[in-house]
C-alpha cells in the first residue's frame, strides 16, 4: 500500500497523469435526486443508519457523513429541503453541524432548519416513525447510507409508496440484499467508502481509490496462487512455519 | 482563532491518535506505558460519545419544545410530543427515585412491562413492513436482479416441508449453494470492505479525511 501511495504521491508531484477514476452511478443519481426534489417541491430524505460513532463500524458512519456533506451541499445550491433523520442521538451533533457548514460553504446560511436534522426515536420503531413521516410529507428522493440492518427495508418500502427515488447502500454484505431488490441505485458494499474519495476534490484522495483496486487485485492474484499450491499439495504455511 | 487553524487542530488530534493506536496494537506487552496510554483515551473516546449523547438527547428535547411551543405544527405532532415529555419525564422521574437509579427495581419493572412490551409490538409490525417493502419493491428488471430473484425462490423452497418433498434434489443444491458459492461472493465482498476501510484509516491517519469536518477550506 505504501509503495503504490508512493508511486502515485510522485505521479502528483511531477504533474503527471492520474488514472481515470470509475463513476458511481449511486453518486450521480444523489444530483438527480436533488434535481427532482427541487422539480416536485418534496424533500429529500437522509438516513444514515444506525449512526454509531464508538463502535468498530464506526467507518460506515463516516462514510454516511460524507455522503450527507455532498447531499447537503446539492441541496443547499438547488434549493431542495433536506431532511435528516436518524435513529440514534449519538450522531445528531455531528450531522447537525455538517449539514449547517454546507448550507454555510454554498453561501446560503439562512436557508439551514435546525430542525430538518431530525431523531425518530430508536431502532424499528424509529425506521416506523420516518416512514410516516415520508408518507404525510412527501418525499422525492431517499438517500440511506451507513449501517444498516432488516428495518431498513420499512424505509425502502415507504420510498417506493411515496414515489420516491432511493439510492442507498451499506458496507455490511448481509443486507446489500435488502438495497438489491428494492433501492433504485445501490453503493455495493466498499463504494460508500469510494465515495467521499470521488466527491473530493483532492488529488491525492482520488489517487487512495487506484491504491485500493490495486490491492484488491494483488489480494486477488494472492487467492489464486494460494489456491494453485494448496491443489498441488504445497502448503505455503508450512514452508514460512505460520 | 482563524478557520483555518480551528480545522487543522481537530484533523492533527485525529491523525495522532490514530497513529498512537495503530502503533500500540504492534507494540509489545513490554511497553506498559503505550498501552496504558492506549486505555486511557478509549475511555476519554467513551466519555466523548457519552457526552455526544447529551448533546443529542438536548437537540431532541429542544426540538419537541419547539414543536409544542413555537412552530405552528399539527395537532398529531403536539400530541407525540406531550407522549414524548411524558415518557421522558416518567422514566427521569422513576430512575432518579431511587439510590439504585436505573438498576432500581422501579426502573426495570416500567422498562420490562412497559417499553419492552411496546419495542415488541412494533418489532413484530416492523417485519410485516419489511416484507411488504420487499413485495412492493421488487422487479426483476436485470440478470443481477433475476440472480436475486432465484436465489431467494431456492432458499424458500429449501426451508419449506414441501420443496425437499417434490424435489429432493433442492436440499442438498440449497446446501452448495450456501457453502460454495454465498460464501465464495461473501468472503470477496468482506476482504473488498477491509481493503477500503482500511484507506479511510489510512485518509485519517494522514488528515486527508475531513468527513466529520468541514468540506472545503473556504
Amino acid at each position: 500500500m505504501t509503495v503504490t501511495l508512493g508511486y502515485y504521491l510522485w505521479r502528483i508531484k511531477n504533474n503527471k497523469p492520474l488514472p481515470k477514476i470509475r463513476k458511481l452511478p449511486a453518486l450521480d443519481a444523489i444530483e438527480d435526486g436533488v434535481g427532482r426534489a427541487v422539480e416536485t417541491g418534496k424533500m429529500v430524505f437522509f438516513e444514515p443508519g444506525e449512526a454509531v460513532i464508538a463502535s468498530s463500524l464506526a467507518s460506515m458512519t463516516l462514510a454516511a457523513m460524507n455522503c450527507l456533506r455532498h447531499t447537503a451541499r446539492l441541496c443547499a445550491r438547488r434549493g431542495a429541503k433536506l431532511v435528516f433523520g436518524a435513529t440514534g442521538t449519538e450522531v445528531l451533533p455531528l450531522a447537525q453541524g455538517i449539514v449547517e457548514e454546507a448550507y454555510k460553504i454554498e453561501g446560503k446560511p439562512e436557508d439551514f432548519r435546525p430542525e430538518n436534522v431530525r431523531y425518530f426515536g430508536a431502532g424499528f420503531s424509529g425506521n416506523m416513525a420516518e416512514a410516516s413521516y415520508m408518507a404525510t410529507e412527501g418525499c422525492a428522493s431517499l438517500v440511506m447510507v451507513g449501517i444498516f440492518y432488516t428495518s431498513c427495508l420499512v424505509l425502502l418500502g415507504a420510498s417506493a409508496r411515496a414515489r420516491a427515488m432511493s439510492i442507498g447502500g451499506t458496507a455490511r454484505w448481509i443486507m446489500m440484499y435488502a438495497f438489491g431488490i428494492a433501492a433504485d441505485y445501490i453503493f455495493m458494499m466498499e463504494d460508500m467508502y469510494a465515495a467521499s474519495a470521488i466527491v473530493s476534490d483532492d488529488p491525492l484522495i482520488k489517487s487512495t481509490l487506484a491504491v485500493e483496486d490495486i490491492i484488491k487485485i494483488v489480494a486477488v492474484g494472492l487467492t489464486i496462487i494460494g489456491l494453485l499450491l494448496i491443489s498441488l499439495g504445497v502448503n505455503f504455511a508450512n514452508i514460512i512455519k505460520i | 482563532m482563524s478557520r483555518e487553524i480551528k480545522r487543522r487542530i481537530p484533523i492533527g488530534l485525529i491523525s495522532v491518535i490514530t497513529a498512537f493506536f495503530l502503533i500500540e496494537y504492534f507494540a509489545a506487552p513490554s511497553f506498559t506505558v503505550i498501552h496504558s496510554v492506549k486505555g486511557e483515551l478509549t475511555v476519554w473516546g467513551a466519555l466523548i460519545a457519552g457526552f455526544m449523547l447529551i448533546f443529542g438527547v438536548f437537540i431532541l428535547l429542544r426540538h419537541h419544545f419547539l414543536q409544542l411551543a413555537v412552530r405552528h405544527a399539527g395537532w398529531q405532532d403536539k400530541v407525540c410530543s406531550i407522549v414524548f415529555f411524558a415518557a421522558f419525564l416518567a422514566f427521569l422521574a422513576v430512575g432518579f427515585s431511587t439510590p439504585a437509579r436505573v438498576a432500581g427495581a422501579n426502573y426495570r419493572w416500567i422498562y420490562q412491562n412497559m417499553y419492552t412490551p411496546t419495542g415488541s409490538a412494533i418489532l413484530a409490525l416492523c417485519f410485516f413492513w419489511c416484507v411488504y417493502g420487499g413485495y412492493r419493491t421488487f422487479t426483476i428488471k436485470s440478470w443481477e436482479s433475476a440472480a436475486i430473484g432465484l436465489g431467494a425462490v431456492i432458499y424458500m423452497l429449501r426451508l419449506l416441508p414441501i420443496g425437499p418433498y417434490y424435489i429432493p434434489q433442492l436440499a442438498p443444491f440449497g446446501d452448495w449453494v450456501l457453502s460454495t458459492i454465498n460464501v465464495g461472493a461473501t468472503r470477496g465482498g468482506t476482504i473488498a470492505v477491509g481493503i477500503a476501510a482500511l484507506i479511510l484509516g489510512f485518509r485519517t491517519l494522514i488528515g486527508k479525511e475531513t468527513s466529520v469536518l468541514e468540506a472545503t477550506k473556504e
